[in-house]
């Protein structure tokens, strides 16, 4: 095609991939050079887009009413809307106990959300251990009324065993209506930093860069740090927070810079060496591929031919300590897709998700790690470390060969 | 970030969602990639409300984001999927966010005018945009050439944006 061809028709070629590499030159260099070009090409892809909006959903939303201004409209999808959602989980929960028995403690979704990195059809209570990410605002709702409102973008794991341990809040934010507990038996919620203990409350829970925050509305909470135990009870108007990095002296910051490498080594003196060799690179943590841990905030290593993730990587990091400075005590915070071996100093000190014995290029995580990563804190022997230069290293293993994302991240602090 | 401020962030995402959507769309092309990395610059505004000034506009913020998103995408995919050279794609970012009122109407109007749409033409962009499938794939089932299904769509996509233009003339003369 010649320099002179319409505007429209590169845009078409461009839309619908038959555009030649001239055509596309052309068309980046009339995009970036003319703004009129640049107007006609973003009302081009709007139409675009609302073609695929519009025949990828029901006919029915084609013809829906008008949008609400901007600035009157809010998450809650309107009373018609709430009114039918409320009729809607009333009539499951009705039902329910032919469906699943009101004894599974889990709860009903109502919202555009993921469930274990599929769309969740809407029907019946979630299975155990779900890895909920919602789009939109997205409401559960427990066998004994119990509702949590999370808003878009936010992730919570439920828990695996009943309400033992409480579901676990990975990233976003929601507002929980805690029905009234049996004497004894609290309700437990936990994030990374904090568990919260419920007996029947109204609070909002949320958690945003490794800090989390709550604020109580109605009723009483115990909200308890993890890293160093300490405890405290909100009641109505109360609030708290617990951040990992601000209350302690951080040794290994969550965004430090690594070498890291994708081959395994023939021996252990990596964990050790007083320098890395050649062949290594550097980059700030996160690192993996195809993760967000990675692809938003730290370093992205590269794909095998297939697009698959490389099988393993390794990595290392040195940091100095003052010898008056030695801790008592150690804390490990990481997460990480699929699994890792963590060394302080060569001495192996976390095995997570990968089995015993001796590694190599080919041993897999024992689970697949899916819709995000695997998060785990612990403590770590402190006589580890040693005054001056100090190494911890770490190897992060995939689950297996079709896998597409592998990452890990962590942070070691001294409470 | 107080209480306050995240409702303006829902806000305001909830407005610039069908524009950051159309933006993603426009750079990668196949709808799986582009709604794959949408959810991963969702997380990413809303991981990042810390980091927004407020006293910004929050449309080109959200835009740069993407575009992030999309290069490092890019870097992922072991075939090179097809890129605008340097500056268009800050071109037409820039075309987003002026336009970002009259882009909502044209969403809107875009409705109406598939009403009118015939039979004929709502199942070419059945299979183009709701089935999100190849032009040759569709030539095939339809028994025709490419050329054939290349012009067509363009011509269903200018006879709508006409339609577009005529329904926001009315409603701006009305």
């Amino acid at each position: 095609m010649s320099g002179t061809a319409p505007l429209d028709r590169l845009l078409d070629a461009w839309s619908d991939g038959t555009a030649t590499e001239t055509e596309v030159a052309e068309l980046g260099a009339r995009l970036a050079g003319d703004v009129r070009a640049a107007r006609i090409a973003a009302r081009h892809f709007t139409l675009e887009d609302g073609l695929r909006e519009g025949c990828g959903r029901p006919a029915a939303v084609l013809a829906r009413r008008p949008r609400r201004p901007a600035s009157r409209r809010r998450w809650w999808p309107g009373p018609v809307a709430a009114i039918a959602a409320a009729a809607l989980v009333a009539l499951i929960w009705w039902r329910w106990p032919d469906m699943a028995g009101r004894d599974t403690g889990l709860p009903l979704l109502v919202g555009e959300a993921l469930v274990d990195d599929e769309p969740w059809n809407g029907r019946g209570p979630l299975p155990p251990g779900a890895l909920i990410q919602t789009r939109t605002a997205t409401t559960l709702t427990y066998p004994d009324g119990t509702r949590f409102a999370l808003e878009p973008g936010s992730r919570l794991r439920l828990d695996t065993v009943g309400m033992t341990t409480g579901d676990l809040l990975m990233d976003g934010r929601f507002t929980a209506q805690v029905a009234r507990q049996p004497a004894g038996h609290p309700r437990y919620l936990r994030t990374g930093e904090a568990r919260i203990e419920v007996l029947g409350t109204r609070f909002t829970l949320s958690r945003i860069h490794g800090r989390t925050d709550v604020a109580v509305e109605e009723g009483r909470v115990r909200f308890t740090r993890s890293v160093d135990g300490s405890s405290e009870e909100l009641t109505a108007g109360g609030s708290a927070h617990a951040h990992w990095s601000s209350l302690h002296g951080t040794l290994v910051p969550w965004q430090a810079t690594w070498d890291w490498r994708l081959d395994l080594p023939t021996d252990d003196t990596w964990l050790t060496a007083p320098a890395v060799s050649d062949g290594w690179q550097r980059g700030p943590a996160p690192i993996g591929c195809d993760s967000d841990l990675a692809t938003v905030w730290g370093t992205l290593v590269p794909t095998r031919k297939n697009q698959r993730a490389p099988l393993v990587f390794r990595a290392r990091h040195d940091f100095q300590l003052a010898g008056d400075a030695m801790p008592d005590r150690l804390r490990l915070r990481l997460e990480v897709d699929d699994g890792l071996v963590v060394w302080l100093n060569g001495v192996e000190c976390l095995r997570l998700n990968l089995p015993a014995g001796p590694l190599s290029a080919g041993t897999n995580a024992l689970t697949r790690v899916s819709g995000g990563y695997l998060e785990h804190v612990c403590s770590v022997d402190p006589t580890l470390l040693k005054p001056g230069a100090n190494i911890l290293a770490v190897q992060v293993h995939q689950y297996g060969t079709r896998s597409g994302d592998l990452a890990f991240a962590l942070e070691l602090v001294a409470p | 970030m107080d209480d306050q401020a995240r409702d303006r962030f829902m806000e305001w995402f909830a407005h610039i969602q069908p524009a950051l959507r159309a933006y993603v769309r426009a750079l990668v092309g196949r709808q799986a990639d582009a709604d794959d990395i949408l959810q991963e610059v969702s997380l990413a505004l809303w991981k990042g409300l810390d980091a927004y000034d407020a006293s910004r506009p929050f449309l080109p913020w959200a835009l740069g984001i993407a575009r992030n998103h999309v290069a490092r995408w890019r870097r992922t995919q072991a075939r090179a999927p097809r890129a605008l050279p340097d500056g268009a794609e800050e071109q037409l970012a820039a075309a987003f966010v002026e336009l970002e009122d009259e882009l909502d109407g044209r969403r809107h109007a875009l409705r109406g005018c598939l009403e009118h749409l015939g039979d004929q033409g709502r199942g070419l962009l059945d299979l183009r945009y709701g089935q999100d499938r190849e032009l040759a794939d569709i030539a095939q089932e339809r028994g025709t050439t490419l050329n054939a299904v290349n012009k067509s769509l363009g011509k269903i996509r200018r006879l709508l944006a006409d339609c577009i233009d005529r329904r926001l003339a009315q409603e701006g003369g009305a």
